[in-house]
């Protein structure tokens, strides 16, 4: 066998390496070291001493919460005596929408009497007094602790009187089975969200994790840009890549890709919009598809293009989709509500001052009204204009008060780009004066 | 990897060694005390209310009030668990949180009261019930914790309770358990209609700062750890809790998240591996096993938990500060600026992007569209700063401010950048 693999199938197999470690979240975790070791140490000591605790981890989206929980029970799941001592019981806010879903759920996962198979026995009253008698008939050592993940917990405080948390929170604060509840949510008022004494039974344990920038020699840009650098080099572990050559060869284009300016600029602007990881790995991946035989190194023109893709306004984007006669009564509407300072307006207003740029310039060809009432309709369902106080079948449609919702900035900017847009149009869309 | 190991190994340590503060932290267990200091009065009247009864074969009410964790349900329990009452009564205790709806408590007592119904409905049991009352039997005990959540329409449930011991001949003891300390006079005021029906009120008042103190040196007296704990840092964490609310449950974890700090500080350090030098910040020379009162808690780990306990939104100075984007701040200074400065208090999103623009022109940074913007909002109102009412149309919906508006510009005023937005009306 040829042990060089071709430029292409190196390509190929790069390419899908790093966009494997892009997508796939993996056990591994760094950073928030004080707050992973108080986790884990509250979870082990559930296990190991029948201890029952309550937490919430709290952060942002996309900060990292549920990958930090995992690599705590991943590496408790990693010992032996894990599985004789404990349960793992998952629930989340979005599936379990109300108190008897997450019950027969976590008595599924329990695998209690009252389930054969997948299927939970009982009305949701049975199932709880099932459970809660369960939990009591339990002690600290001779019953199994059990680990309930609580994902989406502000969810859960929505439900009917929290009685599947104060139920938690009672067991856990009395002498019964050992059981931790471990809550993830990213709302940081969750506490005014339960009631007195769900609050009073839970043991105000908040982790609170943000985004792991804070180290003390480097500045939050140097993190990134080395977070940057650590997702797209090749490292020895991923396997598939055994041609050496072209890892180090990729490694050091990596390398000096990350110190040029405009790449340094793209991820600096990226960084002061959203420091979370996930937007990074999104941005990286559109990054990556680039990637092909006649293209086959990254260039920090890829990077401009991908942001100038990603941070393109959508709404300025549908206006170029529009024919001239849409566009020209978004003109008239950004003149309506400029001069009448953001006052609603109807199809009629719109219509006079269409029908008065018209009679001003005659290489314009004139259009019939019912065909600019459809034009107009078209915009509605486009949502570039909005009716207020909803549809209603009282006011004849030409009447109805609507608000429109673009900005004059993005209508120039939309005019702009306009491909073949006839001059007086833009004349018009320029003056304000008519 | 490396740190990995080395985090078990500590942990292993930790285990096998440092059995005082799992004692401790055993001591400090929110699990039903043997004694109730503070709680003497209240256990004389309980106990001497269902003795009367108990003697004279007779009905009574008894409502027990109080905030959460004031000791109300383990009084209870503590009494119910003398040898006179577990004889003398029939003893049904059904917490009512664990019902789905509130007619479902007939069919539980039912259940407890070993009754033979025939179907799980609600009439069935209630008239069974009421049957067994009326016949020849045994003194009832009731305990119906948290007895607010039997709310419903017109009360027929709680009335339907309440009126049971009035009843000929029934023989039972009702005890209700809630929070509110009128919830007789609110939602049943017909109960004071009769004077048969008129329950017995006991009141349970926050614990006081020496109550708390004494329940938690008696909890670490019977354990033999009370060195651990010096009266100094007791008197702190009691001062505080009763001051807020008195809530016992509270003082007792945050007692235990004490105890986990202190002895994370002081983890045998000579043996613990460590990854660099550099990380290994005590030297064998501030070993704490040399220090004779190295291992008990510190006033400033005290602080440190309380301050982690009642000082969520001080995080947005503090904790965050660093990973809180540059946009996102700029944004929350606009909105400041504007409910501080600007004439009209309504805000929406369209006008403040509007002003986010013209201070992002003076100050020459990068400003975002609109799209962008909502967006920068959106992930703003997660950090639960500001909320963006009205989804429909984004750019007309509002911006309001959650916190509090002084806090967050104290808060803002230190940074330059942002000091120099806020005082800048020209750009309104």
């Amino acid at each position: 066998m040829d042990r060089t693999l071709s430029v292409e199938d190196g390509l190929v197999l790069c390419r899908k390496t790093i966009k494997r470690k892009l997508l796939l979240p993996t056990n591994e975790f760094s950073g928030h070291e004080k707050e992973r070791s108080h986790l884990s140490d509250l979870v082990r000591r559930t296990v190991e001493m029948g201890e029952s605790n309550s937490a919430l981890l709290i952060g942002p989206r996309g900060c990292g919460k549920t990958a930090l929980l995992n690599s705590v029970i991943n590496e408790l799941k990693n010992e032996k005596s894990f599985h004789e001592k404990a349960f793992v019981v998952e629930l989340n806010g979005l599936m379990h929408t109300d108190d008897r879903l997450a019950l027969k759920d976590a008595t599924r996962q329990m695998q209690l009497e009252n389930a054969v198979g997948n299927k939970v026995f009982g009305s949701f009253a049975e199932n709880l007094t099932f459970l809660l008698q369960c939990l009591k008939s339990g002690n600290k050592d001779r019953s199994k602790s059990i680990i309930f993940i609580l994902d989406e917990f502000d969810l859960f405080c929505n439900h009917h009187n929290q009685t599947l948390l104060y139920n938690l929170f009672n067991v856990a604060q009395s002498a019964q089975a050992p059981i931790c509840v471990v809550g993830l949510t990213c709302r940081l008022d969750v506490m005014e969200l339960l009631e007195k004494r769900v609050k009073s039974r839970f043991s105000h344990r908040q982790i609170f994790i943000f985004p792991d920038t804070c180290q003390k020699e480097q500045s939050v840009f140097e993190v990134r840009m080395a977070l940057l650098k650590n997702l797209l080099i090749l490292s020895e572990d991923d396997v598939c890549v055994d041609d050496a050559v072209f890892s180090y060869c990729w490694n050091c284009h990596v390398e000096d890709l990350c110190t040029e300016e405009p790449v340094q600029n793209v991820m600096r602007t990226i960084l002061n919009l959203d420091n979370s990881e996930r937007t990074l790995r999104s941005f990286l991946l559109v990054v990556i598809s680039r990637l092909s035989d006649t293209h086959p190194t990254l260039t920090a023109e890829d990077f401009l293009q991908v942001h100038k893709l990603w941070s393109r306004d959508a709404k300025v984007a549908m206006v170029e989709g529009l024919s001239v006669l849409e566009l020209c009564l978004i003109i008239a509407m950004k003149h309506q509500t400029e001069i009448y300072e953001g006052e609603p307006l109807n199809f009629e207003m719109v219509y006079r001052r269409y029908c008065k740029f018209l009679s001003q310039n005659s290489t314009v060809q004139n259009v019939e009204r019912p065909v600019v009432l459809k034009a107009f309709e078209h915009l509605e369902s486009l949502e570039l204009v909005v009716p207020i106080g909803g549809p209603s079948i009282h006011i004849l449609k030409e009447f109805q008060l609507h608000r429109f919702v673009l900005t004059s900035q993005q209508v120039s900017d939309a005019v702009k780009r306009y491909q073949g847009l006839p001059t007086e149009v833009s004349q018009w869309a320029a003056s304000s004066y008519q | 990897m490396q740190i990995l190991y080395a985090h078990n190994i500590l942990f292993c340590m930790t285990f096998s060694s440092g059995s005082t503060y799992q004692q401790v932290r055993q001591a400090l267990q929110s699990n039903s005390p043997t004694s109730l200091p503070g709680r003497e009065e209240h256990l004389s009247r309980i106990h001497a209310f269902l003795h009367d009864h108990l003697i004279a074969g007779s009905s009574g009410t008894l409502y027990i009030s109080g905030p959460p964790g004031t000791g109300k349900t383990a009084c209870l329990s503590k009494i119910m668990e003398l040898p006179e009452f577990k004889s003398g009564y029939k003893i049904v205790n059904v917490n009512c949180t664990s019902m789905k709806s509130s007619g479902s408590i007939y069919a539980r007592i039912a259940q407890e009261l070993a009754l033979k119904v025939s179907k799980q409905t609600e009439k069935i049991c209630l008239a069974s019930i009421e049957r067994y009352l009326a016949s020849n039997h045994k003194m009832i005990l009731l305990v119906l914790d948290e007895i607010d959540q039997l709310d419903s329409r017109k009360q027929s449930v709680l009335y339907t309770v309440f009126e049971w011991p009035s009843a000929p001949n029934s023989k039972l003891v009702l005890i209700g358990i809630a929070n509110a300390l009128d919830l007789t006079d609110r939602i049943l005021p017909r109960l004071q209609a009769r004077l048969d029906l008129r329950p017995e009120l006991l009141h349970f008042a926050p614990y006081t700062k020496l109550e708390i103190v004494s329940i938690l040196t008696e909890r670490l007296k019977q354990s033999g750890v009370s060195a651990m704990f010096p009266s100094v840092a007791l008197e702190l964490l009691s001062g505080k809790i009763a001051s807020t609310c008195g809530d016992v449950r509270r003082a007792l974890d945050i007692g235990r998240r004490v105890i986990e700090l202190a002895e994370v500080r002081n983890q045998t350090v000579p043996l613990q591996p460590t990854v660099d030098h550099a990380s290994n910040t005590s030297s064998p020379r501030k070993s704490p096993r040399k220090n004779p009162d190295a291992g008990c808690v510190a006033l400033k780990e005290v602080m440190a938990v309380l301050n982690s306990v009642y000082g969520t939104s001080q995080s947005f100075v503090t904790d965050s500060d660093e990973s809180f984007p540059l946009q996102q701040k700029v944004l929350v200074s606009t909105l400041l600026l504007i409910l501080k400065k600007g004439h009209n208090k309504d805000v929406t999103v369209g006008k403040l992007h509007e002003v986010y623009c013209r201070i992002c022109k003076k100050k020459n940074i990068l400003s975002v569209d609109q799209a962008e913007f909502i967006s920068l909002c959106q992930l703003v109102e997660t950090r639960g700063i500001l909320k963006v009412q009205g989804r429909k149309e984004t750019r007309l919906s509002r911006v309001c401010l959650q916190w509090d508006e002084e806090e967050v510009c104290a808060a803002l005023k230190d940074k330059q950048l942002l000091a120099s937005i806020l005082n800048d009306t020209s750009c309104l």
